[in-house]
């Protein structure tokens, strides 16, 4: 997803001219002769994965999640009691960056139409994955703030979310784990970053409950073949499954902090 | 939020209240500090990679994030050799939704402390707008300092001067060069030089209780506090800004009383602030 359109429009209108200019590497230097990747990962690694829980202090549950460069701040306010009388617990999601988020400074922080779609999508994700029939005619909102991008944002969103929601107490049916791969050079790279996501190449985000194997949404947004696309999915589960341990690993340890049984173990 | 003893109950129904029985019965603060003890402040320096300079602040529970970045901009025409400064607080809308409940009174703060800090910024001298041009009358730097409290917990103009003084001082700007056949500026991210920083102002919040000067406000304290008072100072110990909201009135000497409280308070400021310079220097 790229957001130079938007970035363009405003730069023009305040006579701004960014300084920054990205560099742009050709498909064939992304993976070294080697197979280590630009930032020495090999191609079924993810980034540095790192999270701290109860951030905020008003917030029900929160979440400051780290995935390599990227950055963001999620937030649970709720279930309270809501508008709606449905028989089950609604979901808002609101979904926002902060103007220092990408290389140029944008303008607009919100309600641009990239953001909306990763509203959406998390808004649908987690009305499966919430057992919503628990909480009848309540609210759920989940607040979402990027401190620094790095290329997908929407994958970092859900893990957070769900780490999030865990710490809010709420009842989920499984962990909500979400990862993105690429086919450069007939390699299958998981967990793209802004470099990687700015090829030409085809790409797929896999979002899955990974102790049930079900896939809760899939995304593939290019022209892939359909013998690729098989093994594209299989290496796209297998970086869920990992991201899962370590998200799992993160709840576990918050939660011996919480009950002072470190030194126990 | 717990209610299972009598003071969270009590504090829950009328803080006054029970601000007035902690004061009067222990004569200390809430949270167990005396009434000249501030918070235990943390500084982060460089924690985003996208901007030009950048630093974290943390103030007991309020956190802050300010971000520095440098655009290149056409200069105004009253004044073709200055740059540009422009601070932006932002709460986060969440933060409205919950604690203060009023949307149009947050964005109101956002635009009184946005303001304020640019005042201090231009008065206090810390940086000459002349420094930020690049060829006159064309080119100039546009420097946007944009502050994100992450928590609110009282106390945010100090937070936010900390953090605009922390970051400024990290930040770098680009070479530019003009390019002479086309006019066009030519940047050269490679090669980077420090903003000058000339002064460093820092702020001081009291507050008034039953005739007591009290520092560092926490959310609950600015709620119960009758007034604020506002204190920059500059390296030398000059006064920047005085500011006293309305509210109660009270003698001269009290008045007097707050330059030296404020003296010591930013004194232990700017020593943990260098040492936090120093130790990334070494780094």
């Amino acid at each position: 997803m790229d957001t130079s359109s938007t970035t363009m429009k405003t730069s023009t209108k305040n006579n701004l001219t960014s300084t920054s200019n990205m560099e742009h590497v050709a498909a064939f230097d992304l993976i070294s002769v080697e197979g280590y990747r630009m930032d020495g990962r090999k191609s079924d690694e993810l980034r540095q994965f790192r999270c701290l829980f109860n951030t905020m202090s008003d917030a029900d549950g929160s979440c400051y999640l780290e995935h390599g460069n990227c950055k963001l701040l999620a937030m649970i306010y709720g279930p309270y009691e809501g508008r709606s009388n449905q028989e089950q617990a609604v979901i808002t999601c609101d979904f926002s960056m902060t103007q220092y988020c990408v290389s140029e400074r944008r303008l607009k922080t919100y309600g641009d139409l990239k953001s909306q779609k990763i509203q959406m999508s998390i808004q649908r994700v987690f009305q499966q994955a919430i057992l919503t029939e628990t909480y009848p005619k309540s609210q759920i909102d989940i607040y979402l703030k990027i401190l620094q991008s790095d290329g997908n944002d929407y994958c970092p969103c859900v893990n957070a979310t769900t780490l999030a929601l865990i710490n809010a107490g709420i009842p989920l049916k499984d962990f909500v784990c979400s990862s993105t791969v690429g086919n450069i050079q007939g390699k299958y790279i998981v967990d793209l970053n802004q470099q990687e996501e700015q090829q030409q190449t085809p790409k797929l985000t896999l979002t899955i409950m990974p102790q049930r194997n079900e896939i809760v949404s899939l995304s593939c947004e290019s022209r892939v073949h359909a013998i690729t696309y098989n093994d594209m999915l299989d290496s796209a589960t297998n970086a869920c499954q990992q991201l899962f341990s370590s998200m799992k690993q993160a709840v576990i340890e918050q939660l011996k902090t919480s009950l002072n049984l470190l030194h126990d173990n | 939020m717990p209610l299972d003893t009598h003071s969270e109950l009590l504090k829950s129904i009328d803080i006054n209240e029970f601000y007035k029985l902690c004061i009067t019965s222990t004569s200390k603060r809430p949270d167990s500090r005396s009434y000249l003890d501030c918070r235990p402040l943390k500084c982060l320096p460089n924690i985003l990679q996208n901007s030009n300079g950048s630093s974290m602040i943390r103030l007991g529970n309020t956190r802050v994030i300010c971000s520095i970045k440098c655009q290149l901009a056409k200069p105004s025409l009253k004044s073709p050799s200055c740059g540009y400064i422009q601070p932006l607080v932002l709460l986060p809308r969440t933060q409205a939704y919950t604690s203060f409940g009023r949307r149009t009174q947050i964005i109101n703060n956002n635009a009184v402390l946005s303001q304020t800090l640019l005042d201090i910024i231009l008065k206090s001298n810390m940086l000459h707008l002349d420094d930020l041009c690049i060829e006159q009358g064309k080119w100039v730097w546009c420097v946007s300092c944009d502050l994100f409290c992450i928590n609110n917990d009282g106390n945010l103009l100090d937070c936010c001067l900390l953090a605009i003084v922390h970051a400024l001082k990290q930040t770098t700007l680009y070479t530019v060069k003009i390019d002479s056949d086309t006019g066009k500026p030519l940047v050269y991210t490679k090669e980077k030089l420090k903003l000058k920083l000339y002064d460093e102002p820092l702020c001081c919040t009291m507050f008034v209780y039953d005739n007591e000067l009290i520092v560092d406000p926490t959310l609950n304290e600015e709620q119960v506090a009758t007034t604020l008072i506002h204190v920059v100072l500059l390296k030398n110990d000059q006064i920047c800004l005085l500011n006293k909201t309305g509210g109660t009135i009270f003698p001269t000497e009290k008045f007097q009383q707050c330059y030296g409280l404020a003296k010591q308070y930013i004194h232990s400021q700017r020593q943990i602030l260098e040492k936090a310079n120093d130790s990334k220097t070494v780094e």
